[in-house]
C-alpha cells in the first residue's frame, strides 16, 4: 500500500484527488495540507511516500515545501501537480529534490501513473513538459571549436556581435564600413550555420570568445 | 513728414546721430515749446513694423510753418527721430527680457510638470504592474483550481460509467473533458499575457524563453532568447526585468505584425554597468525617420526605459532588417 499526502490551498482539489487516488486499492491518502507549514508537519508526523504538491500556497512556494519536506522526511518522494506549465519552475522544483511534475490539466489521467512511478524511484515529467525541457537544453549551436574556420576579423566581429553590439557600432569600433560589417557577418553566419544573434551569442560564448572582458564602448 | 528706418538702418541712425549732435543745443530750444514727452510716446507708440524693419512717422503739424520746411525744424525731427529710435531699442530690449524671463519660467514648469508626469506615469505603470500580476495569480489560483476541480469531479462521473458501458455519457464526459482542459490552457495563456508569474518567480531568462516560445508558436517566426548569464544579471532590480521583459515584448509584437521576417533573435548581454537587450529581425525594414515609425509603440517602449533610467534605439533601414536597442545602467 503506497502511502500518499496531498498539499493544495484549495479544500475542493483535494477532495477531488483524495477521490481520484482513494479509487485505486493499491493506494491510500493518509493527509491533507493547505499550507507549506501544513505541509512540512504533516511530512514529520505521517512520513508518507509520497507527497502530491501544489506551487501556489498562501505562506510561501511549493518548492520551499518541497526542500522542506524531504529534509524532514528523506524518504518522501514529492510529485509536483501545478497548473504552470513554464519549464523554469520544473528545473527548481526538481533542484529543491522533486522527483515528479506534471500540470492539473492532466491531473485526471495521469495522477496515478505519476503517483506510482515516483513512488518506485523513477522520476516524471508531462511528456509535453519533458518535450520542452529537452527543447530548452538542446545545443543551439554546433561549436566548431574557437572559431572554427573564420578569419581572425571575423572572430572580432563575432565577439562584437556577441557582446550586444549593432553594426553600426561595429563599423566605428573596427574602423570599417557598415557594408563590411554586413559581409562579415553573412559570411560567419554561413560558416558557422548559424542563423540568429541569439545562437551567434551561444556560440560565441561557448568557444569562450567573450572571457577576454570587452565591454561594447 | 519723414519715413526713417528705426533699427535695421544703422548708417542712417548713425548719420542722423552725428548731424544730432550739432544740432541738439538748438533744437532742445525748439522742444521746449513742444511737450516733448507726449511726441516721443506718439513716436513710440506709432512706430509700425513694415517688412521686417520699423518705421515711424513723425509729422510736424504746425500752422506757422507750413509754408517749407525749416532748417531748425529739421534738426527737431532727427532729435526726436534718435531719441525715438533709441526709446523704441530700449522698449524692444525690456520687452525681449520679459520674453525671455517668460521662456525660461516656462522652461522651469515644464521641467518640473515633466518630472511629475515621469513620476505619474511611474506610478501608474507600476500599479498596472502590480494588479496584472495579482490578476494573474488569481486566475492560476482561483479559477484554474475551479476548473482543476470540474475536471477531477468529471473523472469521478465518467470512472463508474466506464464499468457499466454507456457510450453516450462516456462521450458526453469525454466533451465536458475536453472543455475543462481548454479553459484550463486559456487561462493559463491568459494569465501569462497579463503578467508570467516566472518573471516574479523565477526571473527574466525564463521569461523571456517563454515569450520567444510563444511567439514562434503563435506567429511560425523562428525566434530565439539568449540572457548573459553574467552575474550581474541575477541581481537585476525586478524594475529592470520588468521593463525589458516589455520593451521585448512590444518589440516582437512589432516583428510579428509589420516586419514580414523570418528570424528574430533577442539577446540580452551585460557589459560595462550596462544592460543591453537587442531585438533583432531580418525583415523589410522602415525608415525610423518616416511617419510610421509613430505607430509602432516606441514611445511606449521608450518610456518603459526611461522610468529605469534607460533608452531605447531604433535601428533600421528599408530592406534589412530592423534592431531595437535598450540600454539600461545597472549597478
Amino acid at each position: 500500500m503506497l502511502r500518499v499526502a496531498l498539499c493544495d490551498d484549495h479544500g475542493v482539489v483535494r477532495g477531488g484527488l483524495r477521490r481520484i487516488l482513494d479509487a485505486e486499492v493499491d493506494l491510500e491518502v493518509v493527509g491533507e495540507a493547505g499550507s507549506v507549514r501544513e505541509a512540512v508537519t504533516l511530512a514529520e508526523v505521517e512520513r508518507p511516500d509520497v507527497f502530491v504538491m501544489d506551487l501556489g500556497l498562501p505562506d510561501g512556494s511549493g518548492i520551499t515545501a518541497t526542500a522542506e519536506v524531504r529534509r524532514v522526511s528523506p524518504n518522501t518522494r514529492v510529485l509536483i501537480l501545478t497548473v504552470h506549465d513554464d519549464v523554469a519552475y520544473l528545473r527548481r522544483a526538481f533542484e529543491a529534490g522533486a522527483d515528479g511534475y506534471m500540470v492539473k490539466e492532466a491531473a485526471d489521467v495521469e495522477l496515478v501513473q505519476a503517483v506510482r512511478q515516483v513512488a518506485g524511484g523513477r522520476q516524471y515529467v508531462h511528456p509535453t513538459l519533458g518535450a520542452a525541457l529537452l527543447a530548452a537544453d538542446a545545443p543551439h549551436a554546433r561549436p566548431h571549436g574557437p572559431g572554427g574556420d573564420l578569419s581572425e576579423r571575423e572572430i572580432e566581429v563575432l565577439r562584437c556581435i556577441a557582446l550586444g553590439m549593432t553594426n553600426a557600432e561595429i563599423a566605428a569600433q573596427l574602423f570599417v564600413s557598415v557594408r563590411t560589417v554586413e559581409t562579415h557577418r553573412a559570411h560567419i553566419q554561413q560558416k558557422l550555420d548559424i542563423h540568429s544573434r541569439a545562437d551567434l551569442v551561444r556560440f560565441a560564448r561557448d568557444a569562450g570568445l567573450l572571457d577576454q572582458g570587452s565591454s561594447p564602448e | 513728414m519723414s519715413e526713417f528706418p528705426v533699427r535695421e538702418d544703422t548708417a542712417s541712425l548713425e548719420l542722423w546721430s552725428a548731424r544730432m549732435r550739432v544740432l541738439l543745443s538748438r533744437a532742445l530750444d525748439v522742444a521746449s515749446e513742444h511737450d516733448l514727452p507726449a511726441v516721443l510716446q506718439q513716436i513710440v507708440e506709432g512706430a509700425a513694423e513694415v517688412a521686417g524693419a520699423r518705421y515711424a512717422a513723425i509729422g510736424v503739424d504746425d500752422a506757422e510753418k507750413q509754408d517749407g520746411a525749416h532748417s531748425a525744424d529739421e534738426a527737431l525731427i532727427m532729435a526726436l527721430a534718435a531719441f525715438a529710435a533709441s526709446a523704441i531699442e530700449n522698449a524692444e530690449l525690456v520687452t525681449a527680457e520679459r520674453v525671455h524671463a517668460d521662456a525660461v519660467a516656462r522652461q522651469v514648469a515644464a521641467e518640473e510638470s515633466e518630472r511629475a508626469r515621469r513620476d505619474v506615469l511611474a506610478a501608474v505603470i507600476a500599479a498596472q504592474e502590480s494588479e496584472r500580476a495579482r490578476v494573474s495569480r488569481d486566475l492560476h489560483d482561483d479559477i484554474g483550481q475551479a476548473l482543476t476541480s470540474v475536471l477531477l469531479g468529471l473523472r469521478l462521473i465518467e470512472g463508474p460509467a466506464q464499468n457499466e458501458p454507456d457510450d453516450d455519457l462516456v462521450r458526453r464526459v469525454d466533451e465536458l473533458r475536453q472543455l475543462v482542459v481548454d479553459a484550463l490552457r486559456r487561462t493559463r495563456r491568459l494569465a501569462f499575457e497579463l503578467r508570467p508569474t516566472v518573471l516574479d518567480d523565477v526571473g527574466l531568462a525564463p521569461a523571456l524563453a517563454r515569450l520567444v516560445a510563444d511567439t514562434a508558436e503563435r506567429s511560425g517566426l523562428i525566434v530565439d532568447a539568449v540572457v548573459d548569464s553574467a552575474p550581474a544579471l541575477g541581481e537585476m532590480p525586478p524594475e529592470v526585468a520588468t521593463a525589458v521583459y516589455r520593451v521585448v515584448q512590444e518589440a516582437l509584437t512589432n516583428v510579428v505584425r509589420h516586419a514580414r521576417a523570418t528570424n528574430a533573435s533577442v539577446a540580452v548581454t551585460a557589459a560595462a554597468g550596462r544592460l543591453r537587450t537587442l531585438v533583432e529581425d531580418d525583415g523589410i525594414g522602415f525608415d525610423p525617420t518616416g511617419p510610421v515609425s509613430g505607430h509602432l509603440g516606441l514611445k511606449g517602449m521608450k518610456e518603459r526605459a526611461e522610468l529605469v533610467g534607460g533608452t531605447v534605439r531604433v535601428v533600421s533601414t528599408p530592406g534589412s532588417g530592423t534592431t531595437v536597442v535598450l540600454e539600461v545602467p545597472i549597478a
